[in-house]
């Protein structure tokens, strides 16, 4: 990797791309959109359709008890992988299977959730100050290109690829079962396979994405890319091409945002997603307008 | 015209029993998985429980070169006195004051070869001392101060390798970075240096001193 990032770095001199690619933390973090953006657009619209936004704001806060549990358990500092993947996982089942057996609305069941494992996160945390120092665990809650490693950046290319195979394979079923479960079921579709499918999915997408994104703005690019592209989309293929191309500008302008004015990625990030939002809701609105 | 069969299909969903083993059984295969993932995590050899703790643009200055440890060194006895000098005048010495004190590594050390040009650069709270090499070939040196923002309450953090509390009981972040590309480092205010490729360098690392409180 660092032969190509030196070549990368030489084209940046010669003006022939942006300076900024001199840094080997900008082209990890480009490479890193460049995976992100079909995964997190690809999902997002099928979490719009399912409904399931405040599943994914859950979710991020499960992994940042997550970390904190990665942590005790002595895994490094910058890679609490197995606490990560293993808390949101388990969070995961948990809550989708609370909410399919429950009598209580989902929103509810999921509020429970959430506020059990933020509260838990937070106590952890406290924890784990008397052990790190804490500024080092604000760059895992608001997301750092700084500490984007090849390794992060080679789990997340290959959970990148079983996420984009899985989904292929299963979009049309999981679309189907979005959009009319009943259908689906006499269709041949087993319903129960795809919500757990769908969720564990929605997990290793966005375990993947925190350390660019960070844990407590995640949800926003899995729910505002496909909230835009939603405005602009005039069939599901084109909310899917939508969607992707919004999460993609977003990743990308966010990046550049961080770098110019050193804010979290994360922040910048959720800036220029919502930012997107926005002017598709005006493009939305002018439309309406024209055809009125 | 076409004639059209209804199709009956009938539907049986899982029972609540069965997912919820179905649910237990992946749970224990995750919980299983996590164990044996840290299990070997923690067996990792080399350098890794050094590192561990710290993240990709932090070093332990135990692991640099011999004349990396000594301006190291040299920095946080310099660090000191112009802390020192900042609590009775209400204002950070320039180098050249602290050289004109015999302070190392501001003043002139006639053992070394290599030698820094100095220069003392503020902007709001932010205070950097930043060592430009005259030679090429070396790394620039620079101290990163962020002093407490007025009006703010004060900050209850313990005294460590990264705070120092002044007289006044206001409490300063301070750290100490390298850039092996010393001549290429313009002397301005440098905000987030890790953003601009140095490195940060402990002495004993975050970890170890929260561990010692």
């Amino acid at each position: 990797m660092t032969a190509f990032y030196a070549w990368i770095a030489e084209l940046a001199r010669r003006g022939m791309l942006p300076a900024d690619f001199q840094y080997p933390f900008l082209i990890r973090g480009f490479l890193c959109v460049l995976v992100l953006a079909p995964i997190l657009g690809g999902l997002s619209h099928l979490v719009v359709t399912r409904r399931m936004a405040f599943f994914s704001a859950a979710l991020g806060q499960a992994a940042l008890t997550g970390v904190a549990i990665g942590l005790l358990l002595g895994e490094p500092l910058n890679a609490p992988y197995g606490g990560m993947f293993g808390f949101c996982l388990l969070s995961t089942l948990a809550m989708v299977y609370v909410k399919r057996r429950a009598t209580l609305p989902p929103d509810t069941l999921i509020g429970v959730f959430h506020a059990l494992t933020l509260g838990l996160g937070l106590c952890l945390l406290v924890a784990l100050t008397r052990q790190f120092n804490v500024h080092q665990v604000e760059s895992v809650l608001f997301g750092s290109l700084l500490t984007v490693t090849d390794g992060d950046l080679l789990l997340l290319v290959f959970v990148g690829l079983l996420v984009s195979i899985l989904l292929v394979r299963e979009y049309n079923r999981l679309l189907l079962d979005s959009l009319n479960p009943s259908l689906a079921q006499v269709a041949g579709a087993q319903s129960i396979f795809l919500e757990y499918f769908f969720a564990v999915l929605l997990t290793l997408s966005i375990v993947v994405s925190l350390k660019i994104i960070g844990a407590l703005l995640v949800e926003a690019l899995v729910v505002v890319p496909a909230a835009a592209g939603r405005n602009v989309a005039n069939s599901t293929r084109s909310y899917l091409a939508w969607s992707i191309a919004v999460a993609f500008f977003a990743g990308a302008g966010g990046l550049a945002v961080s770098t110019r004015f050193l804010v979290p990625t994360g922040g910048a990030v959720v800036l220029a997603v919502s930012s997107i939002f926005f002017m598709t809701l005006a493009v939305r609105a002018s439309r309406r307008r024209r055809l009125a | 015209m076409s004639t059209t069969t209804a199709r009956r299909v009938q539907v049986e969903t899982l029972s609540a029993r069965a997912e919820l083993l179905a649910v237990v059984r992946a749970s224990m295969g995750i919980t299983i998985g996590v164990w044996i993932y840290a299990a070997m995590m923690a067996g990792v050899g080399g350098n890794a429980p050094r590192q561990r703790n710290l993240l990709p643009f932090q070093k332990l200055i135990a692991d640099r070169v011999p004349t990396e440890q000594r301006m190291f060194r040299e920095l946080q006895e310099g660090l000191l006195e112009a802390e020192a000098a900042r609590s009775t005048a209400s204002a950070w010495p320039t180098p050249d004051s602290l050289a004109a004190a015999g302070v190392p590594p501001f003043a002139h050390d006639p053992t070394q070869r290599s030698s820094f040009v100095w220069r003392l650069v503020q902007s709001g709270t932010m205070v950097n001392y930043i060592g430009i090499p005259t030679t090429a070939g070396l790394p620039a040196w620079l101290l990163l101060v962020t002093e407490p923002t007025p009006g703010v309450p004060p900050d209850q953090t313990f005294e460590d390798e990264e705070h120092h509390r002044l007289q006044d009981g206001g409490m300063l972040h301070v750290s100490t970075w390298v850039h092996g590309d010393g001549r290429g480092i313009a002397p301005r205010l440098v905000r987030m240096p890790q953003a601009e490729g140095w490195t940060q360098l402990y002495a004993v690392g975050p970890a170890q001193a929260a561990a010692r409180r």
